[in-house]
């Protein structure tokens, strides 16, 4: 669910830097670092939901994983977001970002399959906790206060982490403009 | 005893201990990176003057 927002604002970066790379270079490279630090951070959530789910599985389910379409199109998302991730690691020349970018809105179009994913294909995953229907939600007050700070405390984690991402983009982009620069003088 | 309790806590400290080995991990990633990228900052201003 956190990850969700990171994805979101990676894909709002992704926008940024395909709609601004033409006219306003500054703010296109301020969407890049933003797509960058929200599709890296989103990645470690997802990284952490793929790792502990399966623990939770093996004691509620007796299995380690199914190819269940919620645990598929989870997958799949961070697959596609680790591709982004290596693309923009490996990859070099003037459209590497413009190619980050339709890949970061491609990997973003899975999101809300991930999140209806258990609501479409009714297979080993539960139903949703939340806005599954009538009968869905917690009942027990404090196990919802407990979901609720659990939910701001790991938030507050991620836009912290997210924070220093894009910080420390945005020095790396300055370093290498200033790079391009002197060696334009030299 | 209930054994399934003891496999509850084996799973619970495994998932604590996965959950913030990723993200410590990650934050001490990001520093090391930040950390590098200003001494190198620091050292081609020092070059270029």
């Amino acid at each position: 669910m956190v990850a969700f927002l990171f994805f979101a604002i990676s894909l709002a970066g992704c926008i940024g830097y395909l709609a601004f790379r033409r006219n306003r270079p500054d703010w296109a490279q301020i969407s890049d670092a933003w797509a960058l630090a929200g599709a890296e951070v989103g990645v470690v959530f997802c990284t952490v939901v793929l790792i502990t789910g399966p623990l939770w599985g093996r004691r509620a389910w007796g299995i380690w994983w199914t190819w269940d379409a919620r645990l598929t199109t989870t997958l799949v998302l961070w697959l596609i977001y680790v591709s982004y991730l290596l693309l923009r690691r490996f990859a070099a020349g003037p459209q590497m970002q413009t190619l980050a970018a339709v890949l970061g809105i491609f990997g973003a179009l899975d999101v809300p399959i991930v999140y209806m994913s258990n609501r479409w294909w009714r297979t080993q995953h539960p139903a949703p906790v939340f806005g599954g229907g009538p009968d869905s939600g917690i009942k027990d007050p404090a196990m919802l206060a407990a979901f609720g700070w659990n939910v701001l405390a790991w938030l507050a984690w991620g836009i912290l982490i997210l924070a220093l991402r894009y910080h420390v983009e945005r020095q790396h982009q300055k370093f290498a403009a200033q790079e391009a620069q002197d060696a334009l003088n030299a | 005893m209930d054994p399934r309790a003891i496999l509850d806590h084996q799973f619970t400290v495994a998932a604590y201990v996965i959950t913030w080995a990723i993200q410590l991990g990650y934050l001490a990633w990001l520093a090391l990176k930040w950390r590098a990228q200003k001494s190198e900052a620091s050292r081609n201003t020092r070059n270029s003057r």
